[in-house]
Parts: C-alpha cells; sequence; structure tokens
C-alpha cells in the first residue's frame, strides 16, 4: 500500500501489453510498478512491495517466467501472484501451476473487465 | 538350425525301419508256423510220405509259441532300437533252430526245405548290413554243412529219402549236395545285397534330399517370422537388437552384433548386439580402415575366421578372449544401394561356418538393411515432423504477440480518457477483425496438432463429461447471445482414450459451427449414448442452414466453406472440419455427417472407448 492505494508490479517482455495494464489499472486508482525482464522485476519488487503481481510467462525466455516466481518465492513473497500465459504456452513449458503457489493463471488476452474485477476481489480479502 | 545333422542323417529311418522289419517278420511266423502244421498234414495225409509227424506238429506249435512272445515285445521295443536289433537276431536264432530240426526231420540235408535258409538271407540282406549278410550266409552253410558231414558219417540218420528232388539219386554224396545248396545260398546273398545296397543307397539319397528341403524350409521360415518381428517396431534400436539376438539364437551362436557407419561415413559404431557384455561394448565406434575383418566384409565378402583370438586382423584379441568369443563369421548389411554395415555372430568354440550358415547370415542381414532402413525412415520422419510442430507453435507464439499488444491498447482506450461514439464504433470494429486473427490463428495452430502422428503410448482414459466442460461453458455463453438453445446429454461413465486437448478441439469446433451457423432462436444439441461395441458416439446436431449433397465431402478439406456458410456473414477459415476429422481419425475414429439443406446438421463421431486396445 502507498499512500492508500494498492501497488500492483506487472512484469511482461512488452512493453506495448504494460504501457496498457498501466493506462487500465492507473485509470482504477492502483499504483503500477513495470519491468520488461525478471531482473528488473525483482529489482522493483524489493523498491516497492508490491501487494499484488501479474507476470507473463513467458519473456524472453520459456521458462523467464517460472523463474521468476521460484525466486520471489525463495524471498518469502506473501503477494498474490498472476500469470500471463497464452494459449499453448502452458503444453510447451509445461508448468504445474499448482507448485508454484500461483493465484491464477490469465489467458492473453484478458478483458480488463474481468481484470479489474478480479483484482479488487482479491486485494480486499487481504 | 542344428548343426552335424548329416553324419548321422540315414540313422533315423534305419531304426525305424528295424522297427517296422520287426512287425514284419512277426506277421510272416504266423504263415510259416501255419505252413509247417499245414504241410506236415499234407505230406502225411495227403501225399502220404513217411514223416515223424508228432515232432513236426510240435515244432509248429512252438514257433506259434514263441511268436506269441515275440508279439508281446514288440510293443516295448518302442524308441530302443538296440533292443530291437537284439530282437532280430534272437528271432533268427530260433527259426533257425527251428528250421534245422524240421530239416532233420524231413530227410537232413537232402530236404527241399534247407532252400528256406534263403529266405533268411533274403530278408537280412533287407535289414542287415553287408557283412552281417554274408556272415549268415556262411553261418548257415556252416550248419547245414555240420548237418550233412554227420549224415555222410552216419552219425544220424534222418528219415528215409522217399522223395525226389534234384536228383538225390543221381547225387550220391550228401556233402556234393551240401557244396551245391551253398552256392546257391552264396548267389542269393550276393544278388540280393546288391539289389538291396542299390535300394538303400536311393533312399539314402531321397532322405538326405528331404532332410535339405524340410531344412531350406525352416530356413525360410525363420527369416519370415524375423521379417515380421522386426517389421513390428519401428524404433531402430529395439530392430537392431532384436536382428542380434535373432541372428545368434536361429545360429545356434553364442553373441551377434552389428556395426553401421556413423554419419561420417568412416566410421562404424555397435548399433545393436546380442549376448555381449557392456564392458566389451563400451569399446566405441572403431575407425573403418583400421578394422580389416569389417573392411573385407564390406567389400562385399564373407568372413570367417576359426578362432579370433590368435587373428591378427582383430583390434581387440584380448577382450575377444575375455569375453569367451572364438569362431567368428562377418557379413555386410546390404541395402538397396548401399552398404549400412556388417553383422557378425561369434561362438563360444571353435566353429566351421557351412556354406548354409552363411547363406543363412546374408539373408538375414539383408531382411535386416530393410528393416533398419525403415526404422531410419520413419525417426527422419518423427523429427520433421517435430520440427514442423515446433514452427507452428513459434509462429502461433510471435504472431499472437503483437496481436495480444493490440487488443491490450484497444481495451486500454476507454481506460485513457472519453471516446465519442464514432471512435467507440471503430473501436469496436478494430476488435471484431482481432477477434477474426485470432481464431485464424489458432486454426493453424489446431492444424499442426492434428498433424502430428498418433502418440506410440496410448493416452489415459477420460470421462467425456469432464473432458467437455470448459467447452460446453464457452459454447453455452455464445449461444446465450444468439438465444439459441444448447442441450447437452451424455450418458453417464461414458469414457474414451484419447488427449482431453484433442477433445476439447473437436467438439468446440463442431459446437463452434452448430451456434455459427443456426439463426437465432434455432436448436443445438450434443448427445452421447451408452457405448456399444467398442464405440462411443456423440453427435453433434443443430437446427441450422445445412449443407447441401455436394458439399458434404468437401467440407472435410481444409479451406474450404460453402456458400450459405459465406453468406450468413460469419467470419472463418474453413480448416475447423477438416481439423476435426483429421483429429478424429488420430483418435482412432470416424466422422459422418446427416444434413438437410435449411433444416439442420447432425455430425456423428465415433471415438474408441476407453477398453478399446488397438492391436499392434
Amino acid at each position: 500500500m502507498l499512500n492508500g492505494k494498492h501497488v500492483i508490479l506487472c512484469v511482461d517482455d512488452d512493453p506495448d501489453i504494460l504501457e496498457a495494464l498501466r493506462v487500465v489499472l492507473e485509470a482504477n486508482g492502483y499504483i503500477v510498478g513495470t519491468a520488461t525482464s525478471a531482473e528488473e522485476g525483482l529489482r522493483v519488487y524489493k523498491e516497492m512491495k508490491p501487494d499484488l503481481l501479474i507476470v507473463d510467462l513467458m519473456m524472453e525466455e520459456i521458462d523467464a517466467g517460472t523463474r521468476f516466481v521460484k525466486e520471489l518465492q525463495a524471498m518469502g513473497n506473501k503477494a498474490p501472484i498472476y500469470i500471463l500465459s497464452s494459449t499453448g504456452d502452458n503444453l510447451q513449458a509445461a508448468i504445474d501451476f499448482s507448485e508454484l503457489g500461483l493465484s491464477g493463471v490469465f489467458q492473453k488476452p484478458i478483458k480488463p473487465d474481468t481484470l479489474l474485477a478480479l483484482l479488487k476481489a482479491k486485494l480486499k480479502k487481504q | 538350425m542344428q548343426n552335424g545333422g548329416a553324419e548321422s542323417s540315414f540313422a533315423i529311418p534305419l531304426e525305424r525301419e528295424v522297427e517296422e522289419r520287426l512287425s514284419w517278420f512277426i506277421q510272416l511266423r504266423w504263415l510259416a508256423a501255419g505252413g509247417i502244421l499245414l504241410g506236415t498234414w499234407l505230406a502225411t495225409r495227403v501225399f502220404g510220405l513217411v514223416l515223424s509227424s508228432g515232432p513236426l506238429y510240435l515244432i509248429g506249435f512252438v514257433v506259434l509259441a514263441y511268436n506269441v512272445v515275440f508279439l508281446r515285445l514288440r510293443g516295448k521295443t518302442r524308441g530302443s532300437p538296440r533292443t530291437a536289433r537284439l530282437l532280430i537276431v534272437v528271432q533268427i536264432v530260433l527259426d533257425w533252430v527251428a528250421l534245422l530240426v524240421i530239416i532233420y526231420l524231413t530227410w537232413g540235408i537232402r530236404s527241399p526245405l534247407t532252400l528256406i535258409f534263403s529266405f533268411h538271407l533274403i530278408i537280412a540282406a533287407i535289414l542287415l548290413s553287408r557283412n552281417a549278410c554274408y556272415q549268415l550266409t556262411v553261418a548257415s552253410s556252416l550248419l547245414l554243412g555240420l548237418l550233412a558231414v554227420a549224415q555222410e558219417a552216419g552219425w544220424i540218420t534222418p528219415a528215409p529219402s522217399a522223395v525226389a528232388w534234384v536228383g538225390p539219386e543221381a547225387v550220391r554224396s550228401d556233402l556234393l549236395i551240401w557244396a551245391g545248396v551253398t552256392l546257391f545260398f552264396v548267389v542269393t546273398t550276393y544278388l540280393v545285397t546288391s539289389i538291396a545296397r542299390r535300394l538303400r543307397e536311393k533312399e539314402e539319397a531321397l532322405y538326405n534330399t528331404q532332410q535339405e528341403v524340410s531344412q531350406a524350409l525352416r530356413e525360410m521360415e525363420s527369416l519370415y517370422e524375423l521379417g515380421q518381428l522386426v517389421n513390428s517396431t519401428l524404433d531402430l534400436q529395439e530392430v537392431l537388437n532384436l536382428i542380434a539376438e535373432q541372428a545368434a539364437r536361429l545360429l545356434n551362436m553364442k553373441a551377434c552384433f552389428i556395426r553401421l557407419f556413423d554419419k561420417t561415413g568412416t566410421r562404424l559404431y555397435i548399433g545393436g548386439a546380442y549376448g555381449l557384455s557392456q564392458a566389451y561394448l563400451n569399446k566405441g565406434p572403431v575407425e573403418v580402415s583400421k578394422s580389416l575383418v569389417d573392411l573385407e566384409a564390406l567389400r562385399g565378402g564373407v568372413v570367417q575366421v576359426l578362432e579370433v583370438g590368435d587373428d591378427h586382423r582383430f583390434q581387440y584379441r584380448e577382450e575377444a578372449r575375455q569375453e569367451g568369443l572364438r569362431s567368428m563369421l562377418c557379413v555386410p548389411v546390404q541395402a538397396k544401394n548401399r552398404v549400412l554395415g556388417v553383422i557378425r555372430v561369434y561362438s563360444d568354440k571353435p566353429h566351421v561356418f557351412s556354406e548354409r550358415e552363411q547363406r543363412f547370415l546374408r539373408n538375414l542381414a539383408n531382411l535386416g538393411a530393410v528393416a533398419i532402413e525403415n526404422a531410419r525412415a520413419y525417426a527422419e520422419l518423427q523429427a520433421l515432423n517435430e520440427e514442423k510442430v515446433w514452427f507452428a507453435r513459434m509462429a502461433h507464439h510471435q504472431l499472437r504477440s503483437p496481436l495480444a499488444a493490440i487488443q491490450g491498447i484497444l481495451d486500454a482506450l476507454e481506460y485513457a480518457g472519453s471516446l465519442t461514439p464514432k471512435q467507440k464504433e471503430l473501436v469496436a470494429r478494430a476488435r471484431r477483425r482481432l477477434e477474426d486473427a485470432f481464431s485464424t490463428i489458432r486454426d493453424f495452430l489446431d492444424l499442426a496438432a492434428a498433424q502430428r502422428p498418433p502418440s506410440v503410448q496410448l493416452p489415459d482414459p477420460v470421462g467425456l463429461r469432464e473432458a467437455l466442460d470448459t467447452v460446453l461453458e464457452t459454447v453455452q455463453e455464445s449461444a446465450e447471445r444468439k438465444k439459441i438453445r444448447l442441450e447437452v446429454e451424455i450418458a453417464p461413465e461414458t469414457t474414451v482414450r484419447a488427449e482431453v486437448q484433442d477433445l476439447e478441439r473437436i467438439f468446440q469446433n463442431l459446437l463452434d459451427n452448430a451456434v455459427k451457423y443456426t439463426p437465432e432462436g434455432g436448436k443445438v444439441r450434443l448427445t452421447a449414448r451408452k457405448p456399444a461395441e467398442g464405440k462411443v458416439v456423440v453427435e453433434v446436431c443443430d437446427t441450422g442452414i445445412g449443407i447441401r449433397p455436394e458439399d458434404r465431402e468437401k467440407i472435410f478439406e481444409g479451406f474450404f466453406r460453402t456458400r450459405e456458410a459465406k453468406a450468413t456473414g460469419a467470419v472463418g477459415t474453413g480448416l475447423g472440419l477438416s481439423i476435426v476429422k483429421r483429429l478424429v481419425e488420430r483418435l482412432g475414429g470416424t466422422i459422418e455427417l446427416e444434413s438437410e439443406p435449411g433444416r439442420g446438421t447432425c455430425f456423428r463421431v465415433f471415438l474408441p472407448t476407453a477398453e478399446f486396445r488397438p492391436t499392434v
């Protein structure tokens, strides 16, 4: 929380997707941090201490997203993490989502309404 | 294939013959005994000859008696030719004693019955060896000679010579008669043994030919079975090991290995092996130029080595010795237009490989070459297909990413400030076109997935209901938007053996089409009846635009859309049904359709049940 607003960290190697997410989320009163790589993501994570994370499954490398999540787990992360995935990605990476302690998986493209409703519900519970 | 059959090749039929002839002997003896009894009766009663009939009758009965004993014993000699032979000798001795007594009782050496000895000699010539037959001739002649001497000297007095035969009066001396009889015996023996020998040679030749034919037949059968076996799998490693194993087994060898050229074409690596230790196999690839035995075989020769440990052409003599390898046969593995490598078999004792064995290994190697080439071709195809699927996935990802970004930006647009109605309309149009693009990309991915070969491992059985949950949910949404009633009826416990994703693709496509081409207020229905005859039948029916008979084949070809479908204004790639058909066939099923233009269409998918297991 920062100034009474929830902080959300979005990690995706596509800057356009990040920008679109930022516009939607900021318009709905969230503070948004963005990162285009796993390393940057970890740095921003430490700086901003987000309340929730949205991570692209397939960044520069096939398992970059899952490796990032595992590192967060190792750091004792408590914030819910949502994975963004394209159809077919999960097939290729053969990931066991439950093992990673994820809060959920979004299939790209995700409708803003759906995303906002979900965030609201999740953050209210916390 | 057993070795060394040739030496004893003739033993088997002769033994069988001895046994058979033993029965024949016994049968003949019934006649002989009958002959003695009847002859005595005729001679004394009808012809009035002066003979001591009592002892003659007695002998007749004695012969009958011991024949009964032999008849009993006959069954017990089966499988023991030695006993059978002994029994023959005992019979001959007994018969001779009986014959001698009869001769004595009927005028001694002058008796015409002396000639009966010749019957025995004839039988002996057929049954026994030439030497044994001459020995019998000498023995019978000696016996009769003793009789003649005893008679001449007056030591015994047989019945008075009252019958005339071959001028007994003219020939005074009993010894002279004996000499005549002996000559007759010798000539008979000579003639019969000569004929018997020729017959036996022919029989032997016939038997050997028969053996060769059945040997060739066995070889052919072995090769045929091997052919079936190695063609039952397309896994190269398995094929190679099978060939090695069969080669060693069929040739009764200790070990076998197949060396194949590697990619460089200058080295040979062990592709498949049987009966060799891992340590021996770990030698790694060999340079062809250094492996003289392989080099010789590769040039088209057959290489045979009696003792590999002593042959300078072997690079690994010590290892071979430790492995217990002694003799070796090596032939090339020759495919249609190139040599793939060599196959070697090893015995654990010194062994000279016969021409037959060499020929057999060559045939086996040629057969193996075909199987190896098939397995390699299949592996290449699989690799190509993997590459294709990988390419499709990458293309899919790369195509989708920019579209997803565009969609994200369009979605974000209204959050960045309010839009005019015209701007909103334009954004909506852009969004619709984006959705088309997404579905086209999805179709291409599905098509690539449908084209991959069926997996070697059978998928686990899945419940149809659970597998289709997500699909039915999304279809329900789109049906509701069009006010179409979606009815679903799946018989409980309907399971099929398929990947869930494949099932989803099949029924998502069929149901999407049904909703897409059914006017508002219509009905779409999915029914899965109780499985029957190993098949699950799933029907997807709609009250839509229907398909004309002339289009019913074409809709399963890629990129085809009917005129009526295009006329509805709904967008599509025309790939959906071709994907469905491929996927259904991939799962071992079939698809058919019934349709009435303007009234509706029913697709019927037949899938094998979970219990069904395809036979390899």
